[in-house]
């Protein structure tokens, strides 16, 4: 018996621009105990179908087709048959679990109420269910969850509270959009083990929305791929994965950085344009002008979803094609950057040594009571050499960005020494000769907030140019333009505001930025989270274009392993401000691992199974930098603790060899054993 | 809570002191010699040296500070140089005076404003919504004393059922006896904050109402009606809460012209005649008592705020 029934859904939103399709002739069916994954890029409609089933759309919405659920037809339902279904029948889970619960209101009342709202019980009885369900939900402790108000917890407990809101009354159907996005991989792993866990235990259907395909890798058994609104591929998730039929598919698998390096792998593949506006839909197919299989034809007629195989059907005139021709093997590059050198004949270009930042917290009347110190970064040291790139990994809260600021001169250095190349960085932004500060620029992963909104493009790369004297006045447009190029920008672009660029266009035109000073060293801080898997991998290509023929280093902040792997020479794993590996990437990515780097690795949602790599979860979130843990900062999280040595000593670093080191009291010789069996076992 | 009471609390009297100070700093710098003003421009140079001499203000500014100060705190803040009569009793009585008619504007506005802004809000770009927020723009560019010169043409002249002269025999206000000369002046100063107010309110509303949790609300299957009253109102009330609490100390400053043109005797009237005519006392008492109400409101508003806020309250 089919749970949802999705019959020819048409969804329009009405707005002042014209009228958006934001969801075309979609058709699909989920059946009991089934995860069913929508994925595609950003806009192409994915929350407007969950929104649709919830029947949650704005008012001047066109909704016509079918949305079968049970006995009811949730496109025509009644406002009354409505609020029976939500929350009891079908419940939703939603991205960003802190702005989805009521900030003022306790956990128990917001829990509480769904009981009450539907079944009518209240007091002793309805809290004992929910702390049940909270148990269920692995939830650490649920009474006292229970009198919280939801700024008091974590994101990881956010996300189980509103889970387990969902699952209270045991629906037949949850939607999930993007549940565990925004979440540290190390949560998103723990949240994603645990809705496969319930899965099973509710033998509930889920709809899952994501537009990462390694979560959906990890957690669907069927998966529908959504292009500008419309179904244009749906298959049983392996298959897909491993043979799909429509060249979008097909695209975003190649876009997204798979274990490797660049050194070995080449340039990331990235489908070209993007998913045209709703508002204006092209004739034929829609993907035709991002399409490399596109011939005329394709442009002619509208292709209609066609079976290709049992249970796997594809919207594309050519699929046989398509398959036929294996992606093809990608370019390996010439290494973009020289390699390392020998210890002593080549000068670093940054050299951060003891690096200490801490911040003082005032507190009580006025400040004047206490002050309490916060040791955000806390003894740090490294050194990147010219035309080479740092990647710098850890969760969030870790003291990432803080490094780039104390590098950048932006946040106070309470003691050790920045050096770059021969002058003394250590001093704030305001303090630094401007010859000095034109060799180092920034990316931010915001480029919303960086780049000036009242500015034109051409105003924002014009002022870098001038502040540093670069080229004479009357040949900065040229210049301007060209940078524009090397961003894979033209000069239509020149007079855009912020506003009307998309977000992989702002951050081009940030790079742009960032480049147009001709720096010796570029801070990138997160700079592609916030895009889809296409734009991402053009951002990358771009900078280690850019990279190799400016001839910058890059420093490289970002939570995405593999993206730090595929584009770093060395990396730096960063855990409550002190580091707890550094080395030459390849080697960090490989046994012996310090434990919380092999935590952060097997965290990562890889897309094909057997690169699934082995589980090693952590518990809870990173400790406050204002009250770290003694010893190993690591010790009240880690897997591998060996016993109170953790909890009193600091660990001392012990050298793998080609300037690896690992600091962690486990012998190297125990954690590389220890740590290969753990795999062994998980990939048999 | 309690904590987070005292803790306003100390901060909030260090703001005033803070304030006294300059206050105290500013009257001094004025051009007023208060020998002259009270003795009379007549008066012999010795008679004023000795007068100044006498009320210690040949001495050096951070004395006369503590010992202002200290007066003040106890209770003395000296005779008015123009009235001859002591500035306390008189600032008591018509400070309640404007207090009633602050109150019972107060009655009228937040009440009212709360519940426009808040239909209105509901009902966005709807009929209600926009007959709510034409008004309340209507109501915000009308200056208050046209809106007071309509409702007495309307109601004392014309229809002949509310006085429009409120002035009170022997300066004290009975809110039972007097309540008929308060309805004009009070509904006068309401106008333009309710429409401050509701359109707030609306704006703050609506934001909610767009909001995720309360998205979270309507898809759990609640009732309109608890996703109304439970989830979007509290969390809709902090923005005009934190509004109406400062306004409310505006009003009563803001009472002068309301009070000049109803002839009311309150605390506005005194301190516009003060003002005019150098007397220092009651100016740095009027000043005092601006700062107190604002001070006082603002602790208010931040403890209502908090309230609502688990936010804040929990840090
Ligand atoms: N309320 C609305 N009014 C007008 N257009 C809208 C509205 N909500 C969404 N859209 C448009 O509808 C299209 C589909 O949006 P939708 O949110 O469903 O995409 P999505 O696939 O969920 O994207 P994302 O991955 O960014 O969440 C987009 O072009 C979006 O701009
Ligand atoms: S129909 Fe043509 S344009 Fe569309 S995906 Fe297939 S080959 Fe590409
Ligand atoms: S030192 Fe101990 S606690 Fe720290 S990482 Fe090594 S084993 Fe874990
Ligand atoms: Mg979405």
């Amino acid at each position: 018996m089919t749970v949802l029934d999705i019959r020819h859904l048409n969804v329009s939103y009405v707005s002042s621009r014209g009228i958006a399709q934001a969801v075309r002739d979609l058709s699909l069916t989920i059946q009991p105990s089934e995860t069913y994954g929508l994925v595609g890029e950003s806009g192409c409609g994915k929350s407007t179908v969950a929104l649709a089933i919830m029947r949650y759309l704005p008012r001047r919405t066109r909704l016509d087709g079918q949305i079968l659920f049970q006995d009811a037809d949730i496109a025509t339902a009644p406002p009354a048959v409505l609020g029976q279904l939500r929350g009891n029948r079908i419940a939703m889970v939603y991205q960003d679990p802190q702005s989805s619960l009521n900030p003022v209101l306790t956990i128990e009342k917001q829990l509480v109420e769904v009981i009450t709202a539907h079944e009518g019980a209240t007091g002793e009885d309805a809290r004992r269910r929910v702390i049940e369900m909270l148990e269920q939900v692995r939830m650490p402790d649920p009474a006292y969850v229970l009198q919280r108000y939801p700024h008091q917890l974590s994101g990881g407990m956010q996300q189980r509270v509103v889970i387990a809101m969902a699952l209270l009354l045991r629906p037949d159907l949850v939607v999930m959009d993007e549940p565990t996005t925004g979440l540290d991989v190390t949560i998103e792993a723990g949240v994603l083990d645990l809705l496969n866990d319930l899965r099973r235990e509710f033998k509930m259907a889920i709809l899952f929305i994501s537009h990462n395909l390694g979560v959906i890798a990890r957690i669907c058994d069927r998966v529908g791929v959504m292009y500008a609104g419309e179904l244009i591929e749906e298959a049983p998730v392996r298959q897909l994965f491993d043979r799909p039929h429509h060249p979008y598919t097909t695209g975003l698998l190649r876009c997204v950085p798979q274990a490797v390096s660049r050194h070995t792998s080449g340039a990331l593949y990235s489908i070209p344009g993007r998913v045209p506006p709703l508002t204006a839909l092209p004739r034929g197919c829609t993907f035709a002008a991002r399409c490399a299989f596109a011939e005329p034809g394709c442009t002619q007629g509208a292709p209609q979803l066609e079976s290709v195989a049992a249970g796997h059907a594809a919207r594309c005139f050519r699929w046989r094609t398509v398959i036929e021709q294996p992606a093809a093997a990608p370019v390996p590059q010439p290494p973009s950057t020289p390699a390392k050198s020998g210890t002593s004949n080549r000068q670093a270009l940054l050299t951060v040594s003891n690096l200490k930042v801490y911040f003082t917290q005032l507190m009580g009347l006025l400040g004047l009571a206490r002050s309490r110190r916060i040791r955000v970064i806390d003894d740090v040291s490294f050194s990147l050499e010219p035309q080479r790139t740092l990647g710098i990994v850890g969760e969030s809260g870790c003291g990432k960005s803080t490094i780039a600021g104390a590098v950048a001169g932006l946040k106070p250095v309470t003691s050790g020494r920045i050096d770059f190349g021969d002058s003394d960085f250590t001093r704030p932004i305001a303090r630094r000769s401007r010859a000095a500060l034109r060799q180092m620029q920034m990316v931010f992963q915001n480029s919303d907030s960086s780049l000036n909104p009242r500015h034109t493009v051409e105003k924002t790369l014009r002022r870098p140019l001038r502040c540093f004297n670069i080229v004479p006045r009357g040949h900065e447009r040229a210049h301007i333009i060209g940078l524009l190029k090397a961003v894979n920008l033209d000069e239509t672009y020149l007079d855009r505001r912020p506003r009307q660029l998309s977000g992989g266009e702002k951050q081009r035109v940030a790079i742009a930025r960032a480049f147009a000073g001709e720096p010796q060293l570029i801070l990138c801080d997160e700079p592609i989270s916030s895009l889809d898997v296409s734009v991402q991998a053009a951002v990358l290509n771009l900078l280690q274009q850019l990279q190799r023929e400016r001839r910058v280093a890059l420093m490289f902040i970002a939570h995405d392993l593999n993206v730090v792997r595929y584009l770093s020479d060395e990396v730096a794993v960063i855990y409550l401000g002190k580091i707890c590996e550094i080395g030459p990437a390849e080697a960090i990515f490989q046994p012996p691992y310090h434990p919380y780097t092999e935590a952060l690795v097997s965290a990562i949602p890889a897309i094909h199974a057997g690169a699934q790599p082995h589980a090693i979860r952590l518990e809870g979130s990173v400790p406050s930098p204002a009250n770290p843990p003694s010893g190993c900062r690591f010790h009240t999280r880690c897997p591998r603790k060996i016993g109170s040595v953790c909890e009193q000593q600091e660990p001392l670093g012990q050298d793998v060899g080609d300037d690896h080191i690992i600091y962690c009291h486990i012998p190297l010789s125990e954690l590389r054993a220890l740590q290969t069996q753990t795999e062994a076992q998980h990939t048999q | 809570m309690l904590r987070f009471i005292l803790r306003r609390l100390g901060t909030l009297l260090i703001t005033m002191l803070v304030l006294s100070i300059l206050i105290f700093i500013l009257s001094d710098v004025m051009p007023i010699e208060p020998a002259l003003m009270i003795l009379g421009r007549e008066s012999t140079p010795e008679a004023r040296a000795a007068l100044t001499e006498q009320l210690g203000l040949n001495k050096p500014l951070p004395e006369r500070y503590v010992a202002w100060i200290s007066r003040f705190i106890q209770g003395d803040w000296g005779e008015s140089y123009r009235m001859g009569v002591e500035v306390l009793p008189l600032v008591q009585r018509r400070f309640t005076n404007s207090l009633t008619l602050a109150m019972m504007a107060a009655a009228i506005i937040v009440p009212v404003s709360l519940l426009l802004g808040i239909i209105a809000g509901l009902n966005e770009s709807r009929w209600p919504d926009r007959v709510i927020s034409i008004g309340s723009l209507i109501s915000i560019s009308i200056p208050d004393f046209v809106v007071g010169l309509v409702l007495i043409v309307l109601f004392s002249w014309g229809l002949r059922i509310l006085p429009g002269d409120s002035s009170l025999r022997g300066d004290t206000v009975n809110l039972m006896e007097h309540w008929q000369k308060l309805v004009l002046p009070a509904i006068t100063a309401s106008v333009v904050l309710i429409g401050y107010i509701a359109r707030v309110t609306r704006v703050s509303m609506i934001e909610v109402m767009d909001s995720p949790y309360i998205r979270t609300a309507i898809l759990k299957g609640l009732p309109q009606r608890t996703v109304i009253l439970r989830h979007a109102l509290r969390n809709a009330l902090i923005a005009p809460v934190a509004v109406v609490t400062t306004q409310l100390a505006w009003l009563v400053g803001g009472l002068i012209v309301i009070e000049r043109l109803f002839n009311y005797p309150g605390i506005g009237s005194l301190f516009a005649d003060a003002a005019l005519r150098n007397d220092l006392p009651m100016i740095q008492a009027s000043a005092m008592i601006a700062i107190t109400l604002v001070v006082l409101s603002q602790g208010l508003a931040d403890v209502i705020y908090a309230l609502l806020n688990p936010r804040i309250r929990f840090g």
